[in-house]
């Protein structure tokens, strides 16, 4: 359990997220190599999103699920070269999907590299994201599609993500970490906000976009996690498809993320009751009190509590479905 | 193809292959024209329960396969898939409710509804 310290969110860098550019650099990310012929195929039959049409210079976002249909992680697939991939996810627990992916590769001609540590993720989130980084990378770059830059002997990888939500433009910069300051000066220039991880945070529950080991992880299926919308019904197998059709199918899906409101800071990992009855559990809470004076959080509630303005208690704190 | 459960113990060291599922792939073979032939038994990532079990019908070995002669038949397993198969019995069933080539194998502990792939 966190202790809360509660302080005022930042307007100028919520401002840059929701209406400019905001960049925000990860202290840890998974950032995996994976070369050889059979590591798209692999991926394909292993996840939920049908990949075999990730061409070169494309990317695709997808889950990696277990064989009893929970989520071992998130990952964004770039296809920057001939037989490589990059993979990307926002845990900062690189050997999780490194150890599962080996696991299943047997015959198959594919080999994973995790670089997390040689390298740096920087996003870059709001409606001028793209404009920022052609602006200051010189490049021209559509969705959904990733682009390499030679950086002196490093190369630097662009990748544009629309998976996020709706109308969330995000792109992730990936490369060496001992030039990453000169990046991160010249997104400022293009008119860029560095924004510090609470107010990402923040920005992140207020749009209610799943965050790893918080909504989704090993707890969770990817329905109720939010990623309904990674997941093609009609690709075939790969690994958790049987479980996640049947809760599908039977409409056995019993939690939902929901963005809360509170007027006090809630805690994460905290119990939601309705009448005393289980209701949920807070997943993410931001400790910022933003402009409005209402506090954010994320959290699975369950199918009886899901209808706006549901009203449910957090330990002692009045919490709001919104 | 569909998993079943193992009816007869097999040595661990080998796979077995039934005549009829020999015949058969006696039969696929001759009906592609092929006169040098082998059947590839093999495993790979994917698949509802994570492990999928996959057949070819090729013209030998590579380096790193393990060879079986059963039936007249060579059967080529690679050494990476074969600690999933130590042990499996592959059948043929046939007819109208046939499910094709059968895997009755030992290390499988969980099998997916369709029976292609498996979990350890």
């Amino acid at each position: 359990m966190q202790t809360s310290i509660s302080t005022n969110a930042d307007q100028s860098q919520l401002d840059a997220l929701e209406n400019g550019c905001g960049i925000f650099v990860w202290d840890a990310a998974t950032i995996v190599r994976h070369s050889g012929p059979d590591a798209l195929d692999l991926l394909h039959r292993l996840t939920t999103k049908g990949l075999l049409s990730v061409g070169e210079g494309q990317s695709q976002r997808t889950v990696l699920t277990s064989d009893r249909g929970r989520v071992v992680d998130v990952f964004l697939v770039a296809n920057i070269a001939e037989n490589q991939l990059l993979l990307v996810s926002d845990s900062p627990n690189s050997e999780r999907v490194v150890s599962e992916i080996d696991y299943y590769t047997i015959v198959e001609d594919a080999e994973l590299t995790d670089i997390s540590e040689s390298q740096t993720r920087i996003s870059l989130i709001g409606p001028n994201a793209r404009r920022t980084v052609e602006s200051a990378l010189n490049i021209g770059l559509e969705p959904d599609t990733t682009a390499r830059i030679d950086f002196g002997d490093d190369p630097v990888y662009v990748i544009s993500d629309t998976s996020r939500g709706p109308g969330i433009e995000w792109i992730d910069v990936i490369y060496d970490t001992a030039v990453f300051s000169r990046f991160v000066g010249a997104f400022e220039n293009s008119g860029g906000i560095t924004v510090d991880a609470h107010n990402f945070e923040l920005f992140r529950i207020s749009n209610a976009i799943p965050g790893s080991d918080r909504e989704y992880g090993e707890h969770a299926n990817p329905i109720e996690a939010g990623l309904l919308h990674l997941i093609d019904w009609d690709k075939g197998c790969y690994v958790g498809q049987e479980v996640i059709a049947r809760l599908d199918a039977y409409d056995k899906v019993q939690r939902n993320v929901k963005v809360l409101k509170s007027q006090t800071p809630l805690e994460e990992g905290t119990k939601l009751t309705s009448d005393s009855k289980p209701a949920g559990v807070v997943t993410s809470a931001s400790q910022l009190k933003p402009q409005n004076g209402e506090y954010l959080s994320l959290a699975l509630v369950r199918k009886a509590y899901l209808s706006s303005a549901t009203v449910l208690d957090a330990d002692g704190t009045t919490a709001t479905v919104s | 193809m569909t998993t079943m459960s193992p009816q007869r113990s097999v040595p661990i060291n080998t796979i077995e292959i039934t005549a009829k599922a020999a015949s058969k792939v006696t039969k696929f073979a001759a009906d592609k024209g092929m006169e040098k032939y082998g059947l590839k038994v093999a495993v790979k990532g994917g698949g509802c329960s994570g492990l999928t079990y996959t057949l070819d019908i090729v013209e030998g070995p590579d380096a790193d396969d393990k060879v079986i002669i059963q039936h007249e038949i060579e059967v080529y397993v690679p050494k990476k898939a074969f600690v999933f198969l130590a042990g499996t019995v592959l059948d043929f069933s046939d007819g109208l409710n046939g499910k094709g080539f059968e895997f009755a194998n030992p290390n499988a502990a969980k099998t997916c509804g369709c029976g292609t792939s498996f979990s350890v």
